[in-house]
């Protein structure tokens, strides 16, 4: 569609969406790349700005709020104290993860608030390290993270834990922790018995917001648009991140930081199907 | 008054809004200035940091502080014609009187026949 072809409707709506969701502001351009170019119907332009509407921004304010919330959490647990305690990010190994930024930020909360005996670890693994150390008196161990997307690494995590305490006969309580998390994610915890708190709750941007027959025909427009995009770029493949990896339908950014793998592709993927480069409004590394 | 600097699309677009009785629909603006809508979006959101207009829901209205700059700028780039850019003036100039060697192709051709002589 040309974008001097714009009739009024269209030139208004989109006005209008920037003006009601300010974070979109300096990203207009590439608002109307995805609106102008990507989308070729009304029906499509209406998806996605609905998909806007509903979509969860923390500014880097916000989020603030949120860790002192999250600290709140932890240490409200029942028969938590900072002696008995490992807080591990979810992250395995040295790669850079949200969930250690969200360790390093919290920590400073704990000093203040005189749970500096607590131990604060930047992967999973190293909670049982620390727990040792402490002759297997932390025996709570808290796994927290940023988002919380399928469930299914959360839960790798806690078995990996559980077994490798098991080995030594140590009885733990694992919990998991978040700041955000997909009803998905949080239903597949839960029914697998995983001891799981989130702040927020993210819904799925299309199947939680629709009738059942509506939401059909909305995923079948996604999954249109999503046509037009190259199968594969770095690590990441399309039908994996097809409806947000896990199909977990996530619509949330936090502080424009490396975007989720749950927030539907068409938000981020960086390549078009002709292998042209997309102006896209969130950013990921897809190595 | 203080004066904040604006660029002749910042300048076109508050005229085009003043001329409207100081309020016009995003569209019609679109319309009459022949922009892509993205360089418009960027110039009135640049207007609006700067509280020169006011956008609500679709409106675009030019504030007091818009109109006070619009008028300030009525002659922009002022700038005096005749006067070369230093970028473009030599770094060594000849002082007067002081000796040079002169071109010889600028050189009159008969002052070199009398030497001759």
């Amino acid at each position: 569609m040309g974008k001097d072809q714009l009739n009024r409707a269209q030139v208004t709506s989109i006005f209008q969406l920037i003006q009601k969701h300010e974070w979109l502001m300096n990203k207009h351009v590439q608002l109307l790349d995805l609106l102008l170019e990507d989308c070729q119907t009304d029906l499509d332009r209406k998806l996605i700005t609905d998909l806007l509407d509903r979509f969860t921004y923390i500014k880097a304010e916000e989020l603030s709020i949120y860790l002192d919330d999250l600290f709140l959490d932890i240490v409200t647990t029942p028969n938590i104290t900072a002696q008995n305690t490992v807080i591990a990010a979810m992250a395995a190994d040295s790669s850079p993860d949200s969930s250690q930024f969200l360790v390093h930020q919290i920590k400073c909360k704990f000093q203040t608030h005189g749970w500096q005996d607590i131990a604060i670890v930047n992967t999973f693994g190293a909670a049982f390290k620390k727990s040792k150390e402490s002759g297997y008196v932390r025996t709570n161990i808290i796994l927290v993270d940023e988002f919380l997307g399928s469930g299914k690494t959360a839960l790798s995590r806690v078995q990996g834990i559980t077994s490798t305490f098991k080995e030594k006969a140590i009885n733990i309580n694992v919990y998991v922790k978040v700041i955000l998390s997909s009803i998905v994610g949080e239903e597949f915890l839960t029914n697998n018995g995983v001891q799981f708190n989130s702040i927020k709750s993210i819904k799925r941007g299309i199947s939680d917001f629709e009738s059942q027959n509506q939401a059909k025909s909305k995923i079948d427009l996604m999954l249109a648009l999503e046509s037009q995009l190259y199968p594969k770029v770095g690590t990441h493949l399309l039908d994996q991140c097809s409806l947000g990896y896990g199909k977990t339908e996530s619509l949330f950014s936090i502080n424009d930081g490396n975007i989720s793998n749950n927030v539907f592709p068409v938000f981020w993927w960086p390549k078009k199907l002709d292998g042209k480069d997309r102006k896209t409004l969130f950013t990921r590394f897809v190595g | 008054m203080s004066l904040t600097q604006l660029n002749k699309l910042e300048i076109a677009i508050l005229k085009a809004v003043m001329k409207s009785k100081g309020r016009v629909s995003s569209y019609l603006l679109f319309k009459r200035m022949k922009l892509t809508l993205s360089d418009l979006m960027s110039t009135l959101f640049s207007l609006q940091s700067k509280a020169f207009v006011t956008i609500t829901d679709d409106w675009v209205e030019i504030t007091d502080e818009g109109k006070k700059n619009l008028i300030t700028h009525r002659f922009p780039d002022s700038k005096n014609l005749n006067q070369i850019p230093s970028s473009m003036l030599r770094s060594n100039k000849l002082q007067i009187g002081e000796p040079y060697i002169p071109s010889r192709r600028r050189l009159d051709s008969k002052l070199l026949e009398k030497q001759k002589m």
